[in-house]
């Protein structure tokens, strides 16, 4: 019966997927304006040659501010949520892998991210600062360069990761970011233009220092996604490493 | 739509269909970090390079990550490892 009402649901819903799909534009031919409108002014407008970039930090720069501060109030919460409690006992790392205790990674994988540490820092650094000319930008750069630092806890111990993590320095540059953002469109109320204006001089497309305001707030993105992810992935790690007795699964 | 895109929608559809049918947590971790990748490959072959860039770092890496640690969280300690 049930595998039955299945089928049917499957059959109607196949139905409406058709009937909607007949009248989608072909791959490629999306016929809305803003888009061609975007392509065209980007450019002699902006002097920002990456359209997605000039969008995001300029055009609609106020949505972008609404984003990055819903992104610092979840880490926000993420770790008042899980933050270290007085009664809470640190764990041995013996402790929480019984089952293989001392064992590190094969040389192999140490290897390899000794040559990929290097590489992703530079690969994040090159996203998140060039985001007014190439794809990419401070969400993109700044998400790699957060996965720097979770390589050193891959290839070694969480003894090893905790102590250097600079976690004063993310939370502060988690913080610097999302300030830094909402304060940059505070240059333009300070020239007589509205918030968030572009109002820096835009320089000549193509050219690292151009895009005016766009480089400016990618900045404080980058700052904070990076600070902001790093945070969040070591609350996550260091989670079975924290025993609370009266709810804890190991209690 | 050239055969790059077209491998991409396939490989996408696959690759989602197999998500679903996969009921170990764990192995859904890694099967998602898998479909976060093919997306990645999928926009990619659509032009849209910027958001294959967030779909690799928070798809393939972030949220795989996430998940993978609150599993090993909620773990059970005398449950026996998978082999």
């Amino acid at each position: 019966m049930r595998k039955l009402l299945a089928g049917a649901a499957c059959i109607a819903f196949l139905f409406c997927l058709l009937l909607g799909m007949r009248k989608l534009p072909a791959v490629g031919e999306w016929s809305g304006r803003y888009g061609i409108e975007l392509n065209h002014a980007s450019v002699p407008e902006r002097q920002a040659s990456n359209v997605v970039s000039a969008v995001n930090f300029d055009f609609r720069a106020l949505d972008t501010l609404g984003e990055e501060t819903m992104l610092f109030a979840a880490v926000t919460a993420l770790t008042l949520l899980l933050r270290s409690q007085r009664h809470d006992q640190p764990i041995q790392e013996d402790e929480v892998r019984p089952n293989r205790p001392h064992r590190l990674t094969t040389s192999a994988i140490r290897l390899l991210a000794l040559f990929l540490l290097p590489v992703v820092v530079v690969f994040g650094f090159n996203l998140a600062l060039h985001a007014q000319i190439t794809p990419g930008g401070g969400f993109q750069g700044g998400a790699v360069l957060a996965t720097a630092l979770l390589q050193v806890y891959l290839v070694s111990r969480f003894s090893v990761y905790k102590k250097i993590f600079p976690e004063k320095l993310a939370e502060a540059g988690d913080a610097g970011g999302a300030a830094l953002y909402a304060l940059a469109g505070l240059l333009g109320l300070l020239t007589g233009a509205t918030y968030l204006q572009n109002v820096l001089p835009l320089g000549k497309s193509g050219e690292f220092f151009s895009g005016g305001m766009i480089m400016l707030v990618n900045l404080g993105v980058a700052l904070e996604v990076s600070c902001g992810f790093s945070l969040m992935m070591k609350e996550f790690i260091q989670q079975p490493f924290n025993r609370r007795p009266e709810t804890g699964p190991h209690a | 739509m050239n055969p790059l895109q077209s491998a991409a929608l396939l490989l996408v559809a696959l690759t989602g269909t197999a998500l679903v049918f996969v009921r170990e947590p764990l192995h859904q971790v890694m099967v998602s970090g898998f479909f976060g990748l093919v997306l990645t490959a999928f926009f990619m072959a659509f032009h849209a390079p910027d958001v294959a860039l967030s779909q690799l770092a928070v798809g393939t890496v972030a949220m795989p990550l996430l998940l993978l640690l609150t599993l090993a969280k909620l773990k059970d300690p005398e449950e026996k490892p998978l082999p």
